[in-house]
C-alpha cells in the first residue's frame, strides 16, 4: 500500500513538475500552501494499519481497520484486528464500543495525548492547519507532492505525554501518521484509500 | 406629651428587642424537632440518619430545550464546572471521569478492596487470558490511559472498583451524555457533602448550580433540579414568598378594617403594638430557654397568639368620650383577665408536655400572651386619650336594639355540636394526615420530575432502606456484605431497581484478609506469570510493578473506616454508616422497590442478625401519629384545666353560653373537614386551638354583664371588629396555595365565623336593670 502511494506521488511529481515549479518557486512551500491543498478533502473513509511500538511489548502490536472523517470534526475508527472495536470522536466526546456491545463514553479533554492526536488528525484532514499553531510548533518540509508536517507540542503539559507527531502525505492525501510519546512508546499509522472490492469470479 | 414619651419608650424597647433578636436568635429549620424524642430513640436516630443519608444528598438535574448536541454540551460544561467544587462529592453525567484523587487510592489498595481478587485469577490460565485481553486494550486509541495499568494491573483488579462509582443501571446515552428515557433532557447526578435537609448548606449549593448553568450562557436551554436539597430550598423560598405576600395583604386588610371602624390612625397603629411585643418577647424568651428557635415554633406560635391582636380592640371599642381611659379599662378588665389567664395556663401546660417542639411552642405562646396582656393593661392606657366618639352611637347601638328583639337561641350551637359528634363518631374513617412531607408538599410536576429522574438514574429514594445493626463498624460492614449477594439476586429479578452499601466501597477487614490470602507468594506468582507470558508479545521485565504490588498487598494492613476518613471513599460511605455511642448501623438504601414482600423475605432469610427493611415513609408517619395522639391527650388535659379555671371564674349560668359556641365551632369545623374528606394535620390542630381561644373570648365578652345597652353595644362593636380582623387576616391566608397557610387560614376563618355567630345568638348579657330587678325579686 505504501509503495502504491509513493508511486502515485512520484508519478504526480513528474507530470505536474513543469506546471507547478514556477508557482512553488514564487510562493515557497509552507503551512498555508499545505493547508490550501488539504482543504480540498471533504471527508471519506480510509483503510489503516497501525503499528504500536510499546515498552511492554517485544514485538510491535499491529492494529487494522478503517477510519472515516466527517467534517468538521467527527472521526470514526473501526478496528477489525486484533479485536473488533468501534471508536467515535464527536463533539468533544469519545464513545468506545467493544465487541460485546458495551458502550463507554469518555471526555476527549481528559486524555491530552488522544486529544492532541485527534486535533492534529482532524486539522490535517480538513486543512485547518492554522488552528494547530496554538498548541504545536509546526514545520513543513518537502513539496506539494511529497510533504511532511512535524508537530512538536508548545505547551509543557502536552509535552509530558506527546513528544512529536509527524504526518506525511502526497498532495491532498495523507499517507502516514506517526506519534512519539514522551515515555518512549511510538505508533505509526499508515493510511490508504479503501481497496475497491474485487469483482466476484 | 406624656403619651408621646410613653410611645417612644415602648418603640425604643421594641427596637432594641428587634436588634437583640436579629443578633442572638438562631432559627432552626429542622422539622424533626416536632417529632417526639425519647419515645423510640432507636427509630428516631435511624429515621434521622436515613433522612440525612445518601438519598437525601442527591441532586438530580435535567437540562431541557435546544437540541441533543446543545444539551450534551451544557451537561459536559456544567459537570466540569461543578467538579471543581469540593462541596460536591461527585458529579456524574455519563462521561467517565475518574479523578486522580479517586484512582490513586483505589489503585494502591486494589488487592485489598477489589472483588476480582481470587486465587483463581492468579493461575497460569487466568493470567494468560487476562494478558490477551489487555492486548486488546493496548490496541485501543485510549491505550495511553490504560497502558500504564497493563503491566501494573494485568488481572484488571482496578476496573470493578472504578465501576462501583457508576450507577448500577446506567441511563440511556444521547449525544454522549445521560438522557431521560425519551431522550429530550440531558440528566446529571450530583451528590452533595451536606444533607439535603440542611437548608443553610443547601441554599448556596442550589444557587451555585444555577449560577454555573447560567454562566454557560446557552439561551433556549432550561435547568430543572430535583432531590431533597433543591426541593427543600424551593419550598422554603416559595413558603417564605407566600407568607410575606399574604401577611402583607392581610395586614393591609386588617389596617383598612380597623381604620374604617375607629377612624383614627393613632389607634390603628397602637393596636399593632401588643402583638408585635408579644412576638418579640416570645422569640427572645424561647431563644434564652432553648438556645434556638424552631422556624415552625414561630409559625405555630404566631398563629396561636393571634388572639392577643384582639386585646387592644376590646379596649378601644369600650372607650367613650365621657369617661377616663382607666375607667373604661377597669370595666372590661375582669373579662379580659379571665380570658387571658385561662389561655396563659393552657399555654404554660403545653410547656410541660415533654416534646421539645410543643414545649417551645408553649413557652413562646405563654410569653407572648403575657406580654400582650400586660402591655394592654399597663402601657396602653397611657397612650390613649378619651375619644371623640362612642362606639355605641354607631351601627353597634342599632344592632343591639335589633338583637334585643331576638330570642336567645342556643339550640343552633347545641344541634351543630351534636351533629358534629355524630359525624365524627358515626363515620368511622381515618381523620389524620401523618405524612410529614404532606405539610409542605412538593408541587406535582416537580414530584413527577423527581420520580422520572430517579428512575432514569436508578438513584435511591427516601422510601426504603435496609438497616443492619451491630456494635462496631466492622461488624455492620461484615453483616451487610452477607446481604450483597441477596440484593444482587433481587436486582436481577427486578424486585428492586438497585441498592447501595458502604461495604461495596470498603469491605470488612475479614473480607480484605480473605483477598490477601488469595494472593500467591512471590515465587509462585513469578512462575505463573512466566508461564502465562508464553506465546504473547509482552516483555516479562515490564511486569515488575505487578509483582511488587501483589507482594506489598500480602502484608498490607487492611483499610478501616479511620483510614478512609475525609477521602472520596470516606465521603461516599459516611451517609451509609451511622454511629450512636457504641451502636452502629449500616444503612443500605434501595431504589425502585417493586416487590416489598420479596425484599422482606430475603432480608429475613439472610440470617443477618437484626437486619430489617425500614419503610421510611411509614416509620415517619407512625412517629407523627404517635406524636399527634400524645399531643391530643395532652391537649385534652389542657382543655380540662381551662374549663376548671373558667368554672372558678364564671357564674354557673354563663357556663353554657360561653362553652357551647366554642365547642360547637371547634367540632363543627373538624366535622366539616371530615365530611369534605380533608385529613387534618398538625397545622389544623394548632388552628383549632386558636379557634377555641377566639370563640371563648367572643362568648366571654358577648355574655359579660353590661350596665347598659350602650355598654353591650360597645362589646358587640369590639367582638365584631375582632371577628372582622381575624376573618380578613386568616381569610387572606386561606387563599394561599401553600397547604400550610391554607390549613391555618381556612380553619380559623370558618371557626371564628361559627364561634361568633353562635356566640351572638346564644350569649346574652345580663343588663344592670334586669340584674337589679331579679335581685329584688329573688332575695
Amino acid at each position: 500500500m505504501r509503495r502504491k502511494g509513493l508511486v502515485a506521488a512520484l508519478l504526480a511529481v513528474c507530470v505536474a513538475l513543469p506546471a507547478t515549479a514556477a508557482s512553488v518557486a514564487e510562493s515557497g512551500w509552507g503551512l498555508p500552501q499545505l493547508a490550501q491543498l488539504l482543504a480540498q478533502n471533504s471527508g471519506g473513509t480510509l483503510a489503516f494499519t497501525e503499528y504500536k511500538y510499546l515498552q511492554a511489548l517485544k514485538l510491535p502490536l499491529r492494529v487494522q481497520g478503517t477510519v472515516s472523517f466527517t467534517p468538521p470534526d467527527r472521526i470514526e475508527r473501526i478496528v477489525t484486528q486484533p479485536r473488533p472495536e468501534r471508536f467515535v470522536v464527536d463533539n468533544g466526546l469519545v464513545t468506545i464500543s467493544k465487541n460485546g456491545g458495551s458502550e463507554h463514553v469518555v471526555q476527549l479533554a481528559q486524555y491530552p495525548q488522544l486529544q492532541a492526536f485527534v486535533s492534529a488528525f482532524t486539522a490535517t484532514l480538513n486543512g485547518q492547519l492554522q488552528a494547530l499553531q496554538k498548541n504545536f510548533t509546526t514545520v513543513v518540509t518537502g513539496n506539494a507532492e511529497a510533504w511532511a508536517l512535524k508537530l512538536t507540542p508548545a505547551r509543557a503539559a502536552l509535552a509530558d505525554t506527546v513528544e512529536q507527531m509527524v504526518i506525511t502525505g502526497a498532495a491532498a492525501q495523507i499517507l502516514s501518521f506517526e506519534v512519539k510519546q514522551a515515555n518512549g512508546d511510538r505508533s505509526v499509522m499508515q493510511l490508504s484509500p479503501l481497496p475497491t472490492p474485487l469483482p466476484a469470479g | 406629651m406624656r403619651r408621646w414619651i410613653c410611645l417612644l419608650a415602648w418603640l425604643a424597647v421594641l427596637g432594641l428587642g428587634s436588634l437583640v433578636a436579629a443578633e442572638k436568635v438562631h432559627m432552626s429549620t429542622d422539622l424533626t424537632a416536632f417529632l417526639p424524642t425519647g419515645t423510640d430513640a432507636d427509630a428516631t436516630v435511624l429515621l434521622d440518619a436515613a433522612r440525612n443519608g445518601t438519598a437525601a444528598r442527591l441532586m438530580l438535574l435535567a437540562i431541557g430545550g435546544g437540541d441533543a448536541q446543545q444539551r450534551a454540551k451544557a451537561s459536559r460544561q456544567l459537570t466540569q464546572a461543578l467538579r471543581q467544587d469540593p462541596r460536591f462529592v461527585r458529579v456524574e453525567n455519563g462521561v467517565a471521569s475518574d479523578p486522580d484523587a479517586l484512582i490513586q487510592p483505589l489503585l494502591q489498595h486494589r488487592y485489598l478492596l477489589s472483588p476480582a481478587v481470587t486465587a483463581e485469577s492468579f493461575s497460569v490460565a487466568s493470567l494468560h487470558q487476562a494478558l490477551l485481553q489487555r492486548l486488546a486494550d493496548l490496541a485501543s486509541p485510549t491505550s495511553a490511559f490504560t497502558a500504564q495499568w497493563v503491566t501494573q494491573d494485568p488481572t484488571g483488579a482496578l476496573m470493578p472498583l472504578l465501576a462501583r462509582w457508576r450507577p448500577q443501571n446506567a441511563p440511556r446515552i444521547r449525544a454522549g451524555v445521560w438522557a431521560t428515557q425519551d431522550g429530550k433532557q440531558a440528566i446529571l447526578l450530583v451528590e452533595t457533602r451536606a444533607s439535603g435537609f440542611d437548608l443553610a448548606a443547601q441554599t448556596p449549593l442550589v444557587n451555585e448550580v444555577r449560577t454555573q448553568f447560567s454562566k454557560l450562557a446557552m439561551p433556549g436551554l432550561t435547568l430543572q433540579m430535583a432531590g431533597a436539597g433543591p426541593f427543600s430550598v424551593l419550598l422554603r423560598d416559595r413558603t417564605r414568598h407566600e407568607v410575606k405576600l399574604y401577611s402583607a395583604l392581610a395586614s393591609v386588610a386588617m389596617f383598612i378594617v380597623l381604620l374604617l371602624a375607629y377612624r383614627s390612625l393613632w389607634l390603628v397603629l397602637l393596636g399593632g403594638l401588643p402583638m408585635l411585643s408579644a412576638v418579640l418577647a416570645g422569640l427572645l424568651v424561647s431563644q434564652a430557654v432553648f438556645g434556638e428557635v424552631y422556624g415552625i415554633t414561630l409559625a405555630f406560635g404566631i398563629t396561636l397568639i393571634g388572639v392577643v391582636a384582639d386585646y387592644p380592640l376590646h379596649l378601644f371599642s369600650h372607650l367613650h368620650p365621657n369617661e377616663p381611659v382607666h375607667t373604661s379599662l377597669k370595666r372590661i378588665w375582669p373579662t379580659l383577665h379571665l380570658s387571658a389567664v385561662n389561655m396563659l395556663v393552657a399555654y404554660c401546660m403545653l410547656t410541660f408536655t415533654g416534646f421539645s417542639g410543643l414545649s417551645q411552642l408553649g413557652v413562646f405562646a405563654a410569653t407572648g400572651l403575657a406580654t400582650a396582656w400586660l402591655s394592654t393593661r399597663w402601657l396602653m392606657p397611657y397612650l390613649l386619650t378619651q375619644p371623640r366618639f362612642d362606639a355605641a352611637d354607631g351601627w353597634a347601638g342599632v344592632a343591639v336594639q335589633w338583637l334585643k328583639k331576638l330570642p336567645v337561641w342556643r339550640w343552633p350551637a347545641a344541634v351543630l355540636l351534636l351533629a358534629s359528634v355524630a359525624v365524627l363518631v358515626g363515620l368511622n374513617k381515618p381523620m389524620w394526615n401523618d405524612d410529614l412531607a404532606g405539610l409542605t408538599p412538593v408541587p406535582k410536576p416537580l414530584q413527577a420530575l423527581g420520580q422520572r429522574l430517579r428512575s432514569a438514574l436508578g438513584a435511591p429514594d427516601l422510601g426504603y432502606v435496609i438497616s443492619v445493626p451491630g456494635n462496631s463498624s466492622q461488624q455492620v460492614l461484615a453483616r451487610s456484605e452477607q446481604l450483597l449477594p441477596l440484593l444482587k439476586a433481587l436486582q436481577a429479578r427486578q424486585a428492586i431497581g438497585g441498592f447501595d452499601a458502604a461495604a461495596r466501597f470498603l469491605p470488612s477487614v475479614a473480607t480484605q484478609q480473605q483477598h490477601q490470602q488469595a494472593l500467591p507468594d512471590a515465587a509462585t506468582l513469578k512462575a505463573n506469570l512466566h508461564a502465562a507470558l508464553q506465546a504473547t508479545p509482552y516483555m516479562e521485565a515490564a511486569f515488575a510493578p505487578f509483582l511488587q504490588d501483589v507482594a506489598a498487598a500480602r502484608t498490607a494492613t487492611p483499610l478501616t473506616l479511620a483510614d478512609v476518613q475525609g477521602s472520596l471513599i470516606g465521603l461516599r460511605i459516611a451517609p451509609m454508616l451511622v454511629q450512636q455511642g457504641d451502636a452502629w448501623h449500616a444503612l443500605l438504601p434501595l431504589s425502585a422497590v417493586q416487590d416489598v414482600a420479596a425484599v422482606q423475605a430475603a432480608v429475613a432469610a439472610s440470617g443477618v442478625a437484626g437486619a430489617t427493611l425500614v419503610n421510611l415513609k411509614a416509620t415517619s408517619a407512625r412517629m407523627v401519629a404517635s406524636f399527634r395522639s400524645d399531643a391530643l391527650w395532652q391537649l385534652g388535659i389542657v382543655v380540662l384545666t381551662t374549663l376548671v379555671i373558667m368554672f372558678w371564674g364564671l357564674p354557673w349560668r354563663r357556663y353554657l353560653p360561653t362553652l357551647l359556641p366554642m365547642a360547637a365551632a371547634v367540632l363543627g369545623v373538624t366535622a366539616g373537614y371530615y365530611l369534605l374528606d380533608i385529613r387534618l394535620n398538625l397545622f389544623h390542630l394548632i388552628s383549632l386551638m386558636l379557634v377555641a381561644g377566639l370563640a371563648e373570648d367572643y362568648a366571654l365578652f358577648l355574655g359579660a354583664d353590661a350596665a347598659s345597652d350602650a355598654e353591650r353595644a360597645r362589646s358587640l362593636h369590639a367582638v365584631t371588629l375582632c371577628l372582622a380582623s381575624s376573618v380578613s387576616v386568616f381569610g387572606i391566608l386561606g387563599m394561599s396555595e401553600i397547604p400550610v397557610l391554607q390549613a391555618i387560614g381556612q380553619t380559623v376563618t370558618a371557626g371564628v365565623l361559627l364561634g361568633c355567630v353562635l356566640g351572638v345568638l346564644g350569649a346574652r348579657p345580663r343588663l344592670a336593670a334586669a340584674l337589679a330587678r331579679r335581685g329584688s325579686q329573688g332575695r
